[in-house]
C-alpha cells in the first residue's frame, strides 16, 4: 500500500508539474505581439542599426546612438559589427555600408561609453 | 514531503477520506512547473518582426523612423520603415503619435520630427518616369531581401542566443544613389485669410479653432507651422497631422477666457483677437462654439 502511495503521488506530481509549464509556456507566456527590439530578427536589428546611424550621422551624438542601440541589448559596439555584417550578406548599398562603419568607428573611439537602456 | 508523511495520511481503503496525497503531490507539481516556466526559464520569442514589438517600443521605433527621415530626408525608406511597423495603419498611428506628443508637450523636438514625416507622408506621392532597374543595392531595406517575412505568430521562441561571428573584409556592394531630400513646404510664403466663419452647430467643441490651407493651386498644403500667440504665452502645431480630414488641415482648442492672434507659416497674414464665439442654439440657449478659419497663398 505504502508503495502505491508513492507511486500515486509522484505520479499527480508529474502531471501537475506538466500543468504548470503548460500553463507557464503556453497559455500565460507573454504574447508575441508585446516583444522587445533585443529579440528582432538579424535583418530588422541591422535596419535599426542603420537608423540609428543615420541619426547620428545627422547630429554627431555618440552617446545619444549608444543609449538607441541599448534597446538592442548586449554592447552597441557589437550590435554595428553585425550590422555590419549583415548589411554585407543582404547587399546594402555602399554608401549605407559606409553610414554603418562611421558609428562603429565613433563608438569604438569611446570604449567607455555604458549606455542606460531607455525605452 | 517524506515517505513517512505518506503513511501519515488516512488509508483511503479503510476510509472515505479523499486521497489527499494524490491532490497534494498535483499542486505541488503545479507550482513546480509554473516555477520553472515564469521564473527559471520563461518563454523567449526570437527572430520577431518590428509589428510583434509592444506599443511603447513601437512607439520608441516611431520615433527613430522620423528621425532617420529628418537625417537622410528619404521618403520612401521611412515609408518602408513605417510599413513594417503598423503596416495599412501607418499613416493613422504616427499621426496619433504625433499628435498625443504634442498635446502633452514633454518632448517638442521628438514631436515636431514625427508631425514632419506625418506632414511629408500626406504629401502626393509623385508618378516615377520609368521603373528603376534592379540592383542588388536596392534590397538595402529589410523588406526586400531574400529572408522570408515573418507573420504575426510566426515568431521562433528559443532560450538561446546565436553568436555572432566577427567582421571579416569583404568587396563593397555597387554603389546606389539615394533620393535627395523631399523638399518642404515653402514657410516663406505668405498665406492671406480668405474666410473666416464662427462654428456653432451641435456637437462642436467649446473653443474649437479649425485651420485649412491651400497653396496658390487651391492644394491643401500639410506640414506647415500654425503658431497661436496669446497674452504670455505661443503654441505651434501642425497641418497634416489629420490627412483624413484634409492634408491643409490642423486644429487647436482655444481657452474661451483668452484672446489669441493666429499666424500660418512664418510669415503669413496674423488674425488678431480671436476669442471663441458665442453662439445661439435653436431653443434660445447661448454656448462657447469655435471658429473655421482658411488661408490660401495668393
Amino acid at each position: 500500500m505504502r508503495l502505491w502511495r508513492i507511486l500515486g503521488f509522484l505520479f499527480t506530481l508529474a502531471v501537475g508539474l506538466g500543468l504548470g509549464l503548460y500553463l507557464g509556456w503556453g497559455i500565460m507566456a507573454a504574447q508575441p505581439q508585446n516583444t522587445t527590439p533585443d529579440t528582432l530578427r538579424a535583418d530588422y536589428q541591422a535596419d535599426y542599426v542603420l537608423m540609428v546611424a543615420e541619426i547620428y550621422q545627422h547630429e554627431g551624438d555618440v552617446n545619444a546612438a549608444a543609449q538607441r542601440l541599448a534597446l538592442l541589448g548586449e554592447s552597441p559596439l557589437r550590435k554595428v559589427q553585425e550590422a555590419i555584417l549583415t548589411a554585407q550578406q543582404l547587399g546594402y548599398a555602399r554608401e549605407d555600408v559606409e553610414t554603418l562603419a562611421r558609428l562603429f568607428q565613433a563608438l569604438q573611439t569611446q570604449p567607455q561609453i555604458q549606455p542606460t537602456v531607455a525605452p | 514531503m517524506t515517505p513517512d508523511d505518506l503513511d501519515n495520511y488516512p488509508d483511503e481503503a479503510s476510509s472515505s477520506q479523499p486521497p489527499l496525497y494524490l491532490l497534494t503531490g498535483l499542486v505541488l507539481g503545479l507550482l513546480l512547473g509554473l516555477f520553472i516556466a515564469r521564473v527559471l526559464s520563461p518563454l523567449r520569442y526570437m527572430d520577431t518582426a518590428p509589428a510583434m514589438l509592444s506599443e511603447s517600443y513601437k512607439a520608441t521605433y516611431r520615433l527613430l523612423i522620423a528621425q532617420a527621415y529628418q537625417s537622410n530626408g528619404n521618403l520612401e525608406r521611412a515609408r518602408l520603415r513605417l510599413h513594417l511597423l503598423d503596416g495599412d495603419l501607418a499613416p493613422q498611428a504616427l499621426a496619433s503619435q504625433a499628435q498625443q506628443w504634442l498635446a502633452e508637450g514633454n518632448n517638442l523636438e521628438a514631436a515636431r520630427a514625427l508631425a514632419e514625416l506625418v506632414a511629408a507622408l500626406a504629401q502626393p506621392t509623385p508618378p516615377s518616369s520609368s521603373p528603376a532597374p534592379p540592383t542588388p543595392a536596392s534590397g538595402s531595406l529589410v523588406s526586400t531581401v531574400s529572408l522570408p517575412t515573418l507573420g504575426l505568430g510566426q515568431a521562433i521562441a528559443t532560450p538561446t542566443s546565436t553568436p555572432s561571428p566577427t567582421p571579416t573584409l569583404t568587396p563593397w556592394p555597387t554603389f546606389t544613389p539615394r533620393p535627395s531630400p523631399t523638399q518642404r513646404p515653402a514657410l516663406q510664403a505668405p498665406f492671406k485669410l480668405v474666410d473666416q466663419r464662427p462654428l456653432c452647430e451641435n456637437g462642436v467643441p467649446a473653443g474649437l479653432l479649425q485651420i485649412y490651407l491651400t497653396d496658390n493651386a487651391g492644394q491643401p498644403l500639410a506640414g506647415v507651422p500654425i503658431t497661436l500667440f496669446w497674452s504670455g504665452g505661443q503654441n505651434v502645431f501642425y497641418t497634416g497631422l489629420y490627412p483624413a480630414i484634409s492634408p491643409g488641415y490642423a486644429d487647436a482648442l482655444l481657452d474661451p477666457n483668452l484672446t489669441y492672434d493666429v499666424r500660418p507659416g512664418d510669415v503669413g497674414e496674423t488674425v488678431r483677437g480671436l476669442q471663441p464665439p458665442q453662439c445661439k442654439a435653436p431653443d434660445g440657449q447661448t454656448f462657447i462654439g469655435g471658429w473655421r478659419l482658411e488661408f490660401a497663398q495668393p
